[in-house]
């Protein structure tokens, strides 16, 4: 059959006034039809470039070269804007990340979900037109189609947007979709929603994909073809089984082993070290061999571009020695070094939380939440977007003043402090921002954003040089960054600064607010193992925020889910991932994407619509309404906070005790170590 | 500050505009040395005359070599317009971060109190202020700072309110600053870009302000030259001695154009569409 | 660009205008008429207050009191009485007679100072009116008051059974009678048929008001206004060349001057104050200021005066001399002087000043000048005295001595701006104003003149002349001494 997209050695530079950089270097590939296929690679790699060519999107500025972009059949590469329009949106069209900007605030979704009809298929009545808007949103599963349509998108919430986006994407019948991380912006409940009906409607409609991302449990759940890219080339295509269990290049070997997952509890990661290259000619021969295990010394990578080997099977790698990485065993996440342990669970406490309430007006933002942390040991906060968990940080950090109940840093409630003495009692509890392209002043060079605090507090000029350096050394980071600026640095080195920074005054809490998120995936792992060493040497509490379950069960001691505020079950790390006694907790892990494409047929609990509006909480139990055990007495009766099963697992639900019925929502099985 | 000026100079207007205004300043500088003639010099008997070898512009009402009075003209115009712009920017800016990064009633007064300058004509309020403090070129200097400052209090503000929004502000107040180290150390220097293109475009904006004061015989006291005054004085003129008020006229568009295109260049460095065109994914 | 402007403004101005009708008069002026109130006096009210009133006498080009609506009158042998035989057969506009009963109205009216005549003050020397019958008025005063025929020239006779309020309405006796009146608009007149001199040969008198002075000459061109007046010599320029315009001058009654503060280090000094007058170009401010219209003064009077004596207009400009006079001062020098003008009242006094400024640098006096608004110019050099020098005009000149003399702040022998005293002076100017015999007042006045010269504490430099631009189709424009147009015997050919 022949193939719905084609693409023949593309190349694509940007010129811009430091010279013309090269970021895709003759990228192949194709797209038959029904087929579901991942892209995948960290930010600059060229994936999102590579199929924004491909969809004729990108601006004037790039340089493309081509031996032809074809799309059912017709050859693009030289076409005009309006050829490309006469294809976009009818043979093709895209999802992109955000839905939150991919819809026009000004405009009704009806219209906009309409719009690539009434683009191609000039003439098509009004009437005709709000029809196909409301089908195409049955389809996507909104609810009420016929209101909805006559809503404007700040109506709806961030699932159901994207749902919209996606309903615009088909509404042309398209035979090709590109979504750009489809999921990347929504929360985890809502991203399984979406995964669900991507894979519903590819199917129903016989209809093409390609995921661009990063994540590779997106691919393991959802496509059948994966095209790993990396410095503008693809160096790895292949069927989606093979590739987790014999990829067949060391890059996506080095992927899969960095990566943390819910379901095993691993030492150290294995980190890839080293940065990517920042074009696709930055590094000579093979452009992965500084990071490489497989290169070691190996002249051939040094000077060599490996080209893209075909084997028999389908599967492709861009690797001189790739039957040396087919041969080797199966990817392991973890070194099988000691895993980071609850080993002073008798410190002192140096942060608790006592009943703390905050609300913003109408809109209740934490609701009695009670909470402690001890010397050596860490806390994991789980939760989807508006749950609480920055406001949260926020109280502890003193930087918000909570509207009922207690905040002790070191038994001194910091909620009753003002002025000097509060600036002074933040110096003691520190945070790593979750962007540090954000929480570092780009103004600033790194000496001084390093030494910022301690100039604040007042230390000797002598005494804050040597601590500089001996921070520097700790994070992992070269004297030599101390004179750069920020936007010199790379995203992970310039968490490592965050870190630094926080650890400046050696602080007795420090609270991580998702500090890997905005992280590559082989920078994440890197980042994820410096903070264990410091939780060995740093003799510090530690709050950490995610809502990658990967992460926090790899850092954390203990966990606590929270939900509109509250905080519905808590406990060991492993006692609350392998015996979830709280619904919304069995959700989230469900909603996790799965490790290996071999679990996706798992039959999952997948929880309906999104978490509701903080202003407006359900009375009694505030899951009640999305949970499917819901009863009379979730309604009338606030579910309290008990004991269960082992020590110190707590969850708010009236029926934590009831396994049997609990066991009626399937979750992740994850087994106990 | 040295790589501003490397991005000016390969920008194709910017190089232009660098040109315009550093001509005139030049000119404002070796005012004494080019000028054939004093600025006050009343020549008897050569009163509104056209444009000859003698006196290429002409000479005005009292017998002045309009050459010689468009060059001094240029030390008073552009001073003012610098000195104006300066003081504007420090209220402003003052004004604007104090509101931005303290929030409550210090920015409800401030932006009101800004609101109010808003409220009035540049050239009425320049006339208000000249009616308190009298005629004169500090005074009109300090006029149009006062009506210059609310567009750099509302440019300040709305760069400190989306500035506090971002981490590293909350990073800084974690670490026990204190506002004004927060505003002064970290809010101040992260808006300077859009300042500074807001401050090119004021000067000029300032100078066509000293030029319509003077017009109105509120700015510089006569017979200091002022390109708005020479304006003035040719609008009486202009059946007699047409070139009388085109000199002054070019020397101000010089500056105009050449402000502008600067403005325009740094505008184009700091926007960040111009920046992410040339970016990858 | 400039052209289409131009066309715009003159459509703009067209449409706010009605088409012409034959024989009526379109005078355009930029100041609004706010009233028809013949006592104001100020520019704004000079078209209307020999049209609609008249006066007892009216002074002639040779400063002779002619008849108006006096045809006769008589001093009494100590000159404290004024009898005056008035005219028979007047009638007001509302059908009323003009009687001595009207005279002794309006003389109580000026002199109440409620109702804000400007001639208020000057009034006041008449302590009472007789009427012994309906055409003899008798008016007396406590001292000879040689001076009357200024006060009577501007003295309209309004009618004593009329309520004269002046608003949009009133009853004169003039050659044209009130229409309608618009406040910031127009003023409308038609001819008053019955006049006593003869019924004008113009229909009426449409007074337009155009705020921009522009816009105005623009009508002018257009021919939708027929007379502007109140123009700066620069504006009047062009009209001079071309002969579809008839340009004129006359006097105002103002003159410019310099008066200095005697009170004051290093003025008090006469040499000083002499060294200034020597270094002053009065020829050239004058041709600076008002072309080949300028005069000189170096007396405030013109030569027909009964004050003006040929020797002392004796002023010149000579910086040698000027030079050696300040030398022979005694002071240190340079000196330092500052000069108040204000730009906002007339941009005149700030040129004489920059004219002065560049003189007075070559005899070693730096001179600064202090260009303040209006308010602050008024405050300066009335109330406070703050100043070194002023450059300033004065009013009322032209005509009689005495008011000028007595009344102005910079000539009054008592209390005037530059602290000057002299009893010589006081005596000179009192016996000038009190005097009925003319050979007398000359004398009185040539003293007062020779203290004046020789004192130099005011340097009257140039009379400002009253300009104005007709179209050619209009004849027979007269204007008073005071600069005051006479519309009676103009015509509007086609």
């Amino acid at each position: 059959m022949a193939p719905l997209l084609e693409v023949k050695n593309l190349s694509i530079a940007f010129r811009s006034f430091r010279g013309v950089r090269r970021v895709v270097d003759g990228v192949s590939f194709a797209i038959a039809p029904g087929e579901q296929v991942g892209v995948v690679g960290e930010s600059g790699s060229g994936k999102s470039v590579t199929m924004l060519a491909a969809m004729g999107l990108l601006p004037g500025s790039a340089i493309i070269e081509s031996d032809g972009i074809v799309i059912n059949g017709r050859d693009l590469s030289k076409a005009s804007d309006r050829q490309w329009s006469a294809v976009r949106g009818d043979d093709i069209s895209m999802v992109f990340q955000n839905p939150m900007t991919s819809l026009n605030p000004s405009m009704r979704i009806g219209p906009q979900v309409s719009e690539s009809v009434a683009v191609h298929r000039r003439g098509t009545s009004a009437a005709e037109l709000r029809k196909v808007a409301r089908e195409m949103l049955r389809e996507v599963a909104v609810p009420n189609p016929d209101l909805r349509a006559t809503q404007y998108p700040y109506e709806f919430s961030g699932g159901m947007r994207q749902r919209a986006v996606i309903a615009m994407a088909l509404a042309g019948e398209p035979a090709i979709v590109v979504a750009d991380e489809p999921t990347t912006a929504l929360d985890v409940t809502v991203q399984a929603q979406i995964v669900g009906l991507m894979e519903d409607l590819t199917q129903k409609r016989n209809l093409a994909s390609v995921v661009i991302t990063h994540d590779l449990g997106l691919v393991a759940e959802m496509v059948e073809r994966v095209i790993i890219m990396y410095a503008g080339r693809i160096v790895e295509e292949t069927p989606v089984g093979p590739l987790f269990d014999r990829p067949a290049h060391p890059y996506t070997r080095a992927l899969l082993e960095s990566r943390p997952v819910t379901t095993e509890r691993h030492g150290r990661l294995n980190a890839i070290p080293g940065l990517p290259p920042t074009s696709a000619d930055a590094v000579p021969g093979c452009p992965f061999h500084p990071r490489c295990t497989f290169a070691r010394d190996r002249e051939i990578c040094r000077t060599e571009r490996p080209p893209l080997t075909r084997f028999a099977d389908g599967r492709a790698s861009a690797c001189h020695f790739y039957e040396e990485v087919l041969a080797a065993e199966e990817p392991r996440t973890g070194t099988g070094q000691a895993a980071p342990t609850a080993a002073a669970a008798d410190g002192e406490v140096v942060l608790e939380l006592e009943d703390v309430s905050k609300h913003f007006g109408k809109v209740k933002a934490l609701n009695g939440v009670s909470l402690a942390i001890r010397r050596g040991e860490t806390l994991g906060i789980a939760g989807e977007s508006g749950c609480g968990k920055s406001t949260m940080a926020r109280i502890a950090m003193g930087l918000l003043k909570p509207t009922a109940g207690q905040v002790r840093v070191n038994g001194r409630d910091i909620s009753q402090l003002r002025g000097r003495a509060l600036r002074e009692a933040r110096r003691d509890i520190q945070m790593v921002f979750q962007d540090p392209t954000s929480s570092l002043d780009r103004r600033m060079r790194i000496r001084s954003i390093i030494a910022e605090p301690m100039v604040i507090a007042g230390m000797k000029r002598a005494a804050i040089a040597a601590r500089i350096e001996a921070l520097m050394e700790a994070v992992g980071l070269a004297p030599h960054y101390l004179a750069a600026y920020p936007s010199e640095l790379s995203g992970g080195q310039r968490q490592r600064v965050a870190i630094a920074r926080a650890l400046a005054l050696e602080p007795d809490v420090i609270v991580f607010d998702e500090p890997t998120s905005a992280l590559d995936v082989s920078i994440q792992a890197q980042i994820v193992n410096l903070l264990d060493d410091l939780r060995q040497s740093a003799n510090a509490g530690y709050a950490f925020i995610a809502h990658d379950l990967g992460v926090l069960r790899h850092v954390s001691d203990a966990i606590a889910v929270m939900y509109l505020g509250r905080i519905v079950e808590t406990g060991p790390t492993d006692a609350l991932f392998c015996d979830p006694r709280h619904p919304y907790t069995r959700a989230l892990l469900a909603s996790a994407p799965v490790d290996h494409p071999k679990h996706r047929r798992q039959e999952k609990f997948v929880v309906e619509g999104s978490p509701p509006d903080p202003a407006n909480i359900p009375s009694g139990c505030c899951f009640r309404n999305r949970c499917p055990l819901a009863r009379d007495i979730c309604a009338s009766e606030e579910p309290p906070l008990i004991e269960v099963g082992a020590a110190g697992h707590r969850a708010a639900c009236h029926f934590a005790a009831d396994t049997a019925l609990l066991a009626t929502l399937p979750t992740l099985t994850i087994t106990e170590q | 500050m040295r790589e501003t000026l490397a991005y000016l100079w390969h920008h194709r207007t910017g190089r232009i505009g660098v040109c315009l205004v550093s001509f005139m300043v030049l000119v404002a500088i070796f005012a004494p040395v080019i000028a054939p003639y004093g600025p006050n010099e009343q020549i008897r008997g050569a009163e509104l005359m056209g444009m000859s070898w003698e006196h290429p512009f002409g000479t005005d009402f009292l017998g002045r070599d309009i050459l010689s009075r468009t060059i001094f003209a240029s030390r008073i115009s552009l001073t003012a317009g610098a000195l104006a712009v300066v003081l504007g920017a420090v209220l402003g800016i003052a004004m604007g971060l104090s509101a931005g990064s303290l929030g409550g009633w210090t920015e409800t007064v401030m932006m009101r109190a800004s609101d109010s300058i808003m409220a009035f004509p540049a050239i009425l309020l320049g006339a208000a202020v000249v009616a308190i403090l009298g005629p004169g070129f500090v005074q009109v200097a300090i006029a149009i700072a006062i009506a210059q400052s609310p567009l750099f209090a509302r440019l300040t503000r709305a760069i400190a309110l989306s500035e506090a929004r971002l981490e590293y502000v909350e990073a800084a107040e974690s670490m026990g600053a204190t506002k004004l180290r927060i505003m002064l150390f970290h809010i101040l220097p992260n808006s300077a870009g859009p300042l500074i293109v807001q401050a090119s475009l004021s000067v000029g904006i300032a100078i066509l302000l000293e030029s319509g004061l003077s017009f109105l015989g509120l700015g510089v006291q006569p017979p200091t030259p002022s390109w708005g005054q020479m304006l003035a004085d040719a609008l009486r003129f202009i059946d007699f001695i047409p070139s009388y008020a085109i000199f002054p006229g070019i020397a101000l568009t010089i500056v105009l154009v050449g402000v502008n295109f600067i403005a325009d260049a740094l505008r184009d460095k700091i926007d960040p569409q111009s920046v992410t065109k040339g970016g990858s994914n | 660009m400039l052209k289409r402007l131009s066309l715009a403004t003159t459509a703009l101005v067209a449409l706010s205008l009605p088409a012409l009708a034959a024989g009526t008069l379109y005078y355009g002026q930029t100041a609004t008429l706010p009233d028809l109130n013949p006592y104001i006096l100020s520019p704004a009210h000079q078209p209307m207050n020999n049209t609609v009133f008249d006066g007892l006498t009216r002074y002639d080009e040779n400063l002779v009191p002619q008849p108006r609506l006096a045809e006769s009158w008589e001093f009494s042998e100590d000159g404290t009485a004024l009898t005056l035989h008035l005219r028979d057969g007047v009638k007001f506009h509302n059908g009323n007679d003009f009687t001595s009963a009207d005279v002794a109205a309006t003389v109580a009216f000026v002199q109440d100072p409620s109702n804000g005549a400007l001639i208020q003050g000057f009034a006041k020397r008449i302590v009472s009116v007789d009427t012994p019958d309906e055409r003899t008025a008798v008016l007396n005063f406590e001292k000879p008051f040689p001076g009357v025929f200024d006060l009577l020239e501007l003295m309209y006779i309004v009618d004593n059974d009329t309520e004269n309020a002046f608003a949009t309405a009133a009853n004169g006796t003039g050659p044209f009678k009130v229409v309608s009146h618009e406040t910031g608009t127009r003023t409308t007149f038609e001819a008053n048929p019955d006049y006593w001199d003869g019924a004008p040969s113009l229909d009426g008198v449409e007074v337009v008001i155009v705020p921009n002075q522009q816009a105005e000459l623009l009508a002018l061109r257009s021919g939708d206004l027929d007379l502007v007046t109140e123009l700066g010599y620069i504006d009047l320029v062009p009209f001079t060349r071309d002969d579809r315009y008839k340009t004129g001058d006359a006097a105002s009654g103002v003159a410019h001057d310099i008066t200095m503060n005697i009170r004051k280090e290093p003025l008090s000094n006469v040499k000083v104050r002499e060294a200034i007058d020597l270094a002053v170009d009065r020829e050239r401010i004058a041709r600076l200021l008002f072309g080949n219209l300028g005069r000189t003064w170096c007396l405030p009077f013109d030569a027909h005066s009964i004050a003006y004596v040929e020797e002392k207009n004796d002023c010149a400009y000579d910086l040698d001399k000027a030079r050696a006079v300040l030398e022979s001062a005694g002071v240190a020098l340079p000196l330092d002087l500052s000069i108040l003008t204000s730009s906002e009242i007339r941009t005149e006094y700030t040129t004489i000043a920059e004219i002065m400024q560049a003189d007075l640098k070559e005899i070693g006096i730096n001179l600064s000048i202090e260009n303040v608004d209006a308010v602050t110019y008024r405050k300066r050099y009335i109330d406070e005295l703050d100043f070194d020098l002023v450059s300033h005009a004065y009013g009322r000149a032209e005509k009689d001595p005495s008011s000028l003399l007595e009344t102005t702040v910079v000539f009054k022998p008592v209390g005037n701006v530059s602290g000057f005293e002299d009893p010589a002076y006081t005596d000179a100017v009192n016996r000038g104003g009190s005097t009925p015999d003319e050979a007398e007042r000359r004398a009185a006045y040539a003293e007062a003149s020779t203290i004046l010269r020789d004192s130099h504490h005011v340097l009257s430099i140039v009379p400002r002349p009253r300009l104005y631009v007709t179209t050619d189709a209009i004849d027979g424009l007269e204007l008073t001494a005071d600069g005051f147009v006479v519309l009676q015997d103009v015509t509007k050919s086609e």
